[in-house]
């Protein structure tokens, strides 16, 4: 039989032999495949070194094995006890993935807190330059407002409108949205509209900071006093938040990195 | 060479054929203790630590060859099929029948397959055993000595070339040729497609070749 010359066998679809091999061909395939080994000693050699490697592989000689590995008595008792949690997170992957998540959440905790700290701040040094700037507006002229708040002032609803703003303000997120209120409450009673004189101070810093705003503006007490009272109480709450989303991620930090403490104990009885 | 051809098909598909017919799953040839593994795992379900041992004994040379092809040192597979014996033991209840060796053999895989991830990201020396001309590969015992020195060659350029495939082509092609799993059984272990297994085989099969060429003659011989 007249073979092909070693130059055209670059020109065979090698991986075809090897399917044929594999036993994974179609009959067109497998007619095709046929045809190049019976034209080409390249690919007649390649299909006979394909068996002998893997016939080689299958025999491959193995060194012996480094130890028994029959299970002891330990080995036994500690598989057999229910995993608890703990050993189940101290596995390396389990361990890692937990304080992966621990360490992401603490992070995304850390920069939501601080950044809704930065706007609530801004939000509430905007408000009371408004309310400043109102209030220099109604010293100057707007007699309506300020007549009108001047009795409110008198019922000293400043003073009691600190404490329950503070009071009310024991979440970050609450004394926030109070400390924007108090710009958008003390609108109406800077405006044209009268104010509502029977406004519940009960209802925190949304309602009392107004009563506290229309005092300045009429008393003649010192400005801004119950917007810092109310911040204060949001700054300590937002503090707490942040550090604990900050410890959240510490654990979460030290879990990932630090070496792993709790190792399989044994390895079985070795010889 | 028709011949050849036919026989490279038969092995494959008529393996799976009587395995199917058998019942008796994965891992090729049908096991001829089949029977004492049964007893010994139903033994070991009521608690009995010395009749898993004995399941060890009948089956760590076994799952340790193959593991040490997936794993490139004794020490590693070692450990790997240690893994292997220890998840066994903790998941004897979800046994379901079948062939007990091809059930290990499955564990074994997995486990090597698990150590093999872990070594990616730490690589270590590959099959330092061959590197250790002190440490022959035992033989059989009526081998004549060039045999025996030709088997020692052959399978120190076969470690050499396994080591330079990748993980996926290695795993796949010891699957098939050592352990005798089909590519459906492959892909399920491996978790991949019947196709890409096919793939992995043929085009590993073909690079093996290409690194061996210069040792073609030790398998020609």
């Amino acid at each position: 039989m007249d073979r092909t010359a070693p130059a055209a066998h670059s020109r065979h679809d090698e991986l075809l032999i090897a399917r044929l091999y594999g036993g994974d061909v179609s009959q067109r395939e497998r007619a095709r495949a046929q045809d190049q080994l019976a034209d080409c000693e390249e690919c007649a050699a390649l299909f006979a070194d394909l068996g002998a490697i893997a016939q080689a592989t299958a025999a491959m000689s193995v060194p012996p094995r480094p130890r028994d590995l029959r299970l002891s008595r330990e080995d036994a008792a500690r598989l057999s006890r229910k995993r608890r949690v703990w050993p189940a997170i101290s596995g390396a992957g389990l361990r890692r993935s937990f304080g992966g998540s621990l360490a992401a959440l603490g992070l995304v905790g850390v920069v939501l807190t601080g950044t809704l700290s930065l706007i609530g701040g801004g939000s509430a040094a905007s408000g009371a330059l408004t309310t400043q700037d109102r209030a220099a507006a109604n010293e100057a002229g707007v007699g309506y407002a300020a007549s009108l708040a001047a009795p409110m002032a008198a019922s000293s609803a400043a003073a009691s409108a600190a404490p329950v703003a503070s009071a009310n303000g024991s979440m970050a997120a609450g004394a926030t949205v109070g400390s924007s209120d108090v710009a958008k409450s003390s609108a109406p009673a800077s405006g044209s509209s009268p104010p509502s004189g029977s406004s519940p101070p009960e209802f925190g810093a949304a309602t009392a900071a107004p009563a506290g705003i229309n005092a300045e503006n009429g008393g003649g007490q010192s400005k801004g006093v119950p917007a810092p009272q109310a911040s204060q109480g949001g700054i300590d709450a937002r503090l707490a938040w942040l550090i604990g989303f900050g410890a959240l991620f510490v654990i979460g930090l030290v879990l990932v990195l630090v070496p792993r403490r709790f190792r399989r104990r044994g390895r079985g009885s070795r010889t | 060479m028709d011949e050849r051809v036919a026989d490279g098909r038969v092995v494959t598909e008529g393996r799976a054929e009587a395995q199917s017919r058998s019942g008796a799953p994965a891992g090729g040839a049908v096991d001829p203790g089949q029977g004492i593994d049964v007893a010994l795992v139903e033994e070991a379900l009521r608690g009995q630590l010395d009749a898993f041992n004995q399941l060890v004994v009948r089956h760590q040379d076994h799952l340790f060859a193959l593991v040490y092809r997936l794993i490139p040192d004794r020490d590693g597979a070692a450990d790997a099929v240690q893994e292997a014996f220890f998840s066994a033991y903790r998941n004897l209840a979800s046994f379901r029948g079948g062939s007990v060796r091809g059930w290990l053999c499955r564990i074994a895989v997995n486990a090597a397959l698990d150590m093999q991830r872990s070594r990616r990201r730490r690589p270590s020396q590959p099959y330092p055993e061959f590197e250790d001309e002190s440490w022959q590969p035992p033989a059989e015992p009526k081998a004549e000595p060039e045999t025996q020195a030709l088997a020692a060659e052959r399978s120190k350029a076969l470690a050499r070339a396994l080591d330079e495939l990748p993980f996926e082509q290695r795993n796949c092609i010891v699957l098939f040729d050592v352990e005798g799993y089909d590519y459906a059984e492959i892909a399920g272990i491996m978790h991949v497609e019947v196709g890409t297994v096919k793939s992995r085989i043929h085009r590993g099969r073909l690079t093996l070749r290409r690194v061996l060429a210069g040792d073609r003659e030790l398998f020609r011989g």
